[in-house]
């Protein structure tokens, strides 16, 4: 039997007065699995991780999350979630940051040594009591990462997460997901960098004008007539 | 002035002047002429009501035996404190981010360009201390009925001297980070200054060098208005002597500021615009710490984590209260106001009803952190909690800062008197009540962010009548939930107290406590059923 999907849409659909942005959206992400969105800007990539992340209420439709919608804790708890611009409390430190999202997740006598390995992984080490507004976007970039890897997560959300990072910060974040992949965690990311999501994504879908063109395994949708025709290759 | 300076100046102004149409000509003389005429009518309209009002003999006595040097020279004080820090991050020179990147990045002598701003700053200085000048004028006239000439001449000239002063000083702070940042440290110390010369009354005003400009800016005021100040022609000539160096010592420096300085201060006015065109204060208030951040750095306070997890926002409120003591010191100072003037004058109603306001304040100063988590209600997603929840353990930390305040105030009160030994316990036991009261009240309002666009745009449809007071419904939602939650207990409170006897005083604090406890119950599952604003 195959396993229970970690995230589900159904039919989930999105409007803004009468630009609909997601049309009628099914997906379904496995534990073990990563699945890249890919499309132009405004195809609806970040209203669907909004949507997945409890941000937004879909106007039609259903998203279940580890069983259950996101009011529940159970389904908050299970979803960790990197924005595409960092949003981070002006008033504590980097290292304050991981400390109050493992604090919060439950992650108990390990949290020390969790927050110095991710502070190192993200070269962050020397700027781990810098406050956010003392800090580069890129370097504000990686310590929202480094949040959201912090704590246990079932599914992690990314949208754009490579924008800002340098070229050392990219990989140890793909070493990262693929290590999270192989234990077990669902992905799903959305980014124009498709050099990033290959070797990590193992589906793919292209969406335009909020609608899911084309789906599958990730190289035949990368490769693919739509995604040649909307030039995303 | 430099000659290809005023030459390029003149240029801007002659282009400026043929791109601006009759039409806008015409608005901004309409603009002043009314400004003008409602001036003009107001003052006058207010000088014969106060006039034909009922002689207040006992104002009149309090004013000239020290009432007024108290009054001038605590104003003069809190004045010139405010324009110093606003100095800090604006200041009576600021240029638009375009003049910065086209004007003061040529080759053109800055102190030149600089002074032609400057000397606009201490008109205006100039003009607002004169535009108050005249107020006092029409209010003292009115009470006092003393010669017009000499005191209209006092207090114009008087207060004019004083804006310039404060525009060159302003300048000064302005043009030094090391001088801006001794400001934002000395303002307690200012405000000290202040609490003695109200204390000091008649004898803040002086000829001494310690009575300060803001003493001798006063006192040919308090000389013409009838009271006893033999030495103002002194004072008002070290007023002038003290301004005019100060104008010649901003005049010289003109040239001291740094490019970034003027390009940081240009780019937070074209915030600041914005806001306040939006009626945002919290924008514009956001704009001022991030202004006056890097002047004041970090500080580097640490507070060990707890193991438990509901103590993790308590912890990082604890955290940012650690960092902005500031707060606190509002709280203490507002709360504490608030209750010595319930102790002071118990049975005023309307008092009591100030006194709640302003204590609010002060709660509202301690939920910044919620107030933060509401301006980018995105961030609350890397928490496990519902919004409801994440709000009311937001408040956790601010309640126990505030009782803590409450009980410390209460203890001083006692001290002087002012709370019977016997409603000592009662004081004592309310303080935890009403500060959660307070603070949630301050979490009602909080928890909705920012005023948006969307309640911006909604004022502008209804009107000029129905929109500003949509407007001031918004801000004013979070001290009318204070009242309408604490007026009746302290109401039931005050009936209790002209009686006697013991079960009638029962009654009344059980009643109180009702009520206290509704209130909470009710805030408390009001909050707990909201959700992130949009």
């Amino acid at each position: 039997m195959a396993t229970q999907p970690v995230l589900e849409l159904r039919g989930v659909r999105r409007t803004y007065g009468e630009l609909v942005a997601v049309d009628l959206l099914d997906l379904k992400v496995r534990p073990g699995e990563c699945v890249v969105l890919i499309g132009h800007n405004g195809s609806g990539k970040t209203t669907t991780l909004r949507l997945v992340a409890g941000l937004l209420e879909p106007s039609e439709g259903r998203v279940s999350v580890a069983g259950g919608d996101m009011a529940q804790e159970r389904s908050r708890a299970a979803l960790s979630f990197v924005p595409d611009s960092p949003l981070l409390y002006p008033d504590l430190t980097v290292r304050e940051h991981l400390e109050l999202v493992g604090l919060a997740h439950g992650v108990g006598d390990g949290l020390d040594g969790r927050v110095a390995e991710l502070l190192e992984l993200f070269e962050l080490t020397s700027r781990g009591d810098f406050l956010p507004g003392q800090l580069s976007r890129g370097m504000r970039q990686k310590a929202q990462l480094a949040c959201a890897l912090v704590r246990p997560f079932q599914l992690l959300l990314l949208d754009e997460p490579v924008v800002g990072l340098d070229p050392p910060s990219q990989e140890a974040l793909h070493r990262i997901l693929v290590a999270a992949k192989q234990d077990g965690a669902a992905i799903l990311l959305s980014t124009h960098q498709l050099a990033f999501a290959s070797g990590l994504a193992d589906r793919a879908v292209v969406l335009h004008d909020g609608r899911v063109v084309e789906q599958g395994p990730y190289a035949s949708v990368v490769d693919g007539p739509e995604a040649r025709r909307l030039g995303l290759r | 002035m430099n000659q290809d300076a005023a030459a390029t100046l003149g240029f801007l102004r002659q282009r400026r002047r043929a791109h601006r149409s009759p039409q806008q000509r015409s608005d901004r003389f309409t603009g002043l002429y009314t400004v003008g005429l409602y001036t003009a009518i107001g003052a006058w309209a207010g000088f014969q009501a106060l006039r034909q009002g009922p002689a207040r003999g006992g104002s009149a006595v309090w004013l000239t035996g020290g009432g007024l040097a108290r009054v001038a020279t605590v104003a003069l004080v809190l004045g010139l404190l405010a324009s110093l820090r606003y100095a800090t991050w604006q200041g009576p020179v600021v240029f638009t981010a375009a003049e910065v990147q086209f004007l003061l990045a040529s080759p053109l002598p800055r102190a030149e360009l600089v002074r032609a701003r400057l000397g606009r700053g201490l008109l205006v200085g100039a003009a607002a201390g004169a535009a108050l000048g005249l107020a006092v004028f029409v209010l003292l006239e009115a009470e006092l009925a003393v010669p017009a000439w000499p005191l209209l001449a006092a207090a114009l000239a008087g207060t004019a001297a004083f804006g310039v002063l404060a525009a060159a000083l302003g300048w000064l702070v302005e043009s030094s980070a090391a001088t801006a940042r001794g400001v934002l440290l000395a303002s307690p110390l200012v405000l000290a200054v202040a609490v003695a010369a109200w204390l000091g009354g008649a004898a803040a005003v002086g000829a001494d060098p310690w009575s300060g400009p803001w003493g001798w800016a006063a006192g040919p005021l308090v000389a013409a208005a009838g009271g006893r100040d033999p030495g103002w022609p002194l004072q008002a000539a070290l007023l002038a002597a003290v301004t005019f160096v100060a104008v010649v010592a901003a005049w010289r420096t003109a040239g001291r500021v740094t490019l970034e300085e003027l390009e940081r201060r240009a780019g937070t006015r074209a915030g600041l615009g914005a806001s306040l065109y939006m009626a945002d204060p919290r924008g514009a208030a956001l704009l001022r710490r991030q202004a006056v951040g890097g002047l004041v750095g970090v500080r580097r306070l640490a507070l060990r984590h707890p193991r438990r997890r509901w103590l993790a926002l308590p912890w990082r409120d604890g955290l940012s209260l650690l960092r902005a003591p500031g707060r606190v010191g509002w709280a203490l100072v507002l709360c504490g106001s608030g209750m010595l003037a319930v102790a002071l004058v118990p049975g005023r109603r309307l008092l009591a009803a100030g006194a709640v306001v302003v204590a609010y304040l002060g709660a509202a100063r301690l939920v910044e952190p919620l107030r933060g988590e509401a301006d980018q209600p995105d961030a609350s997603r890397q928490l496990p909690w519902r919004w409801g929840d994440l709000l009311l353990l937001h408040t956790a930390t601010p309640i126990l800062v505030l009782t803590a305040i409450g009980l410390a105030a209460t203890a001083a009160l006692a001290l002087a008197g002012l709370v019977p030994v016997g409603a000592l316990g009662m004081a004592a036991a309310a303080c935890l009540p009403v500060a959660a009261v307070l603070v949630w009240s301050a979490a009602i309002a909080g928890q909705r962010g920012r005023l948006g666009l969307d309640q911006f745009l909604t004022a502008s449809a209804m009107g000029e009548l129905a929109g500003p007071v949509y407007l001031l419904r918004w801000f004013a939602t979070g001290p009318l939930v204070a009242l309408a939650s604490l007026l009746g207990p302290i109401l039931a409170l005050q009936s209790a107290a002209g009686r006697p006897l013991p079960h009638a005083q029962a009654a009344a604090a059980t009643n109180a406590a009702a009520l206290l406890v509704t209130a909470l119950a009710v805030q408390g599952a009001w909050l707990r059923s909201r959700h992130p604003p949009d």
